[in-house]
């Protein structure tokens, strides 16, 4: 594997720098995608891979804010990334502007956004996790533990509703797996 | 990695019940169940240490999409690729492996 570069780009120049990056010669889309940073800033990170013909990669990479990000398509740059487009904008809620705003995967009732991390994965919740056992005596874990991309019940199901929102650092540990944190502990010093 | 992904052999010997594999599988099919002893060695110690006895250890294949990450997690190297695939079975209950077929050499090194 070659060395990566990633550039970071302002989300106002996404096209322009993209366009850029292709005269310069890594002009093979590759691939575009999303991640939610929730936990780090409200923002989501769309990243773009573009190769040169040695296949050499250039990844760049901007952030858009998580509820209602509008980024400029890449569709007049490579037509190719409107399909990526369509996947990432359907799962992050990402309006990518002057781009193919149909719907790729996702049915007329599906939730909006399932690919960010406070989306809950309600099916995972409702089925008993084999990884909760801890090794002694076969027995349900001492600390409660949570598996990956199901909620904490404290700062979801279970939450009491004077506490307000969840933080979304909290959401981003919940949803990450591992010990459920005391969340009240923290809320105290807050 | 470049062994056939199909079936997956348990190395008992290696297994210490530390449900990393069960809690780092994406599917939810591996299922353990183990219990703690005094450790032998110890046992004249003071504080006799306890250690891990694995029960049951179980792969659903019928769930199992060969994904690799348990034998990629398992910090002691008792998952591996057996080099062949699940054999079909009748019904779904049948595809659920425990040790006897995880692990045909209980306790010894597999034979290849
Ligand atoms: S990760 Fe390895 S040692 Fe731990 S329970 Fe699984 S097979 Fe055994
Ligand atoms: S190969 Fe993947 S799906 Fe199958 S048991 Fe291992 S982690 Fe789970």
């Amino acid at each position: 594997m070659s060395d990566e570069v990633t550039r970071s780009v302002e989300a106002a120049a996404w096209v322009a720098a993209v366009s850029a990056a292709r005269d310069e010669g890594f002009d093979r889309f590759d691939w575009l995608d999303a991640t939610d940073d929730i936990g780090r800033t409200d923002t989501v990170s769309v990243v773009c891979q573009l190769r040169a013909r040695d296949g050499a990669p250039v990844r760049l990479r901007t952030r858009v804010p998580r509820r209602g990000g509008v980024l400029a398509s890449l569709a007049g740059v490579f037509p190719g990334a409107a399909w990526c487009e369509r996947e990432a904008g359907e799962g992050y809620a990402v309006d990518f502007g002057g781009g193919d705003g149909r719907r790729l995967l996702l049915g007329p009732d599906a939730p909006e956004a399932p690919l960010l991390k406070d989306h809950p994965l309600a099916a995972r919740a409702a089925v008993p996790w084999p990884g909760a056992d801890e090794p002694e005596e076969g027995a349900r874990a001492r600390r409660r533990m949570v598996p990956p991309g199901v909620p904490d019940p404290a700062i979801w199901g279970e939450r009491d509703p004077s506490d307000g929102q969840a933080d979304p650092e909290d959401v981003a540990t919940s949803t990450s797996g591992g010990r459920v944190r005391r969340s009240r502990d923290r809320g105290a010093g807050r | 990695m470049t062994a056939t992904h199909g079936r997956i052999r348990l190395i008992e010997d290696r297994c210490t019940s530390c449900m990393i594999c069960a809690r780092e599988c994406p599917v939810w099919c591996i299922s353990i169940d183990a219990h703690t002893e005094p450790d032998p060695a110890s046992e004249a110690s003071r504080r006799p240490r306890l250690h891990n006895v694995l029960d049951r250890f179980a792969i659903d294949w019928s769930v199992c999409m060969y994904c690799g990450i348990c034998v990629d997690e398992c910090p002691f190297d008792a998952l591996e690729w057996n080099g062949e695939h699940v054999s079909p079975g009748a019904s779904l209950p049948d595809l659920v492996h425990q040790r006897d077929r995880l692990a045909p050499d209980p306790g010894g090194r597999p034979t290849a």
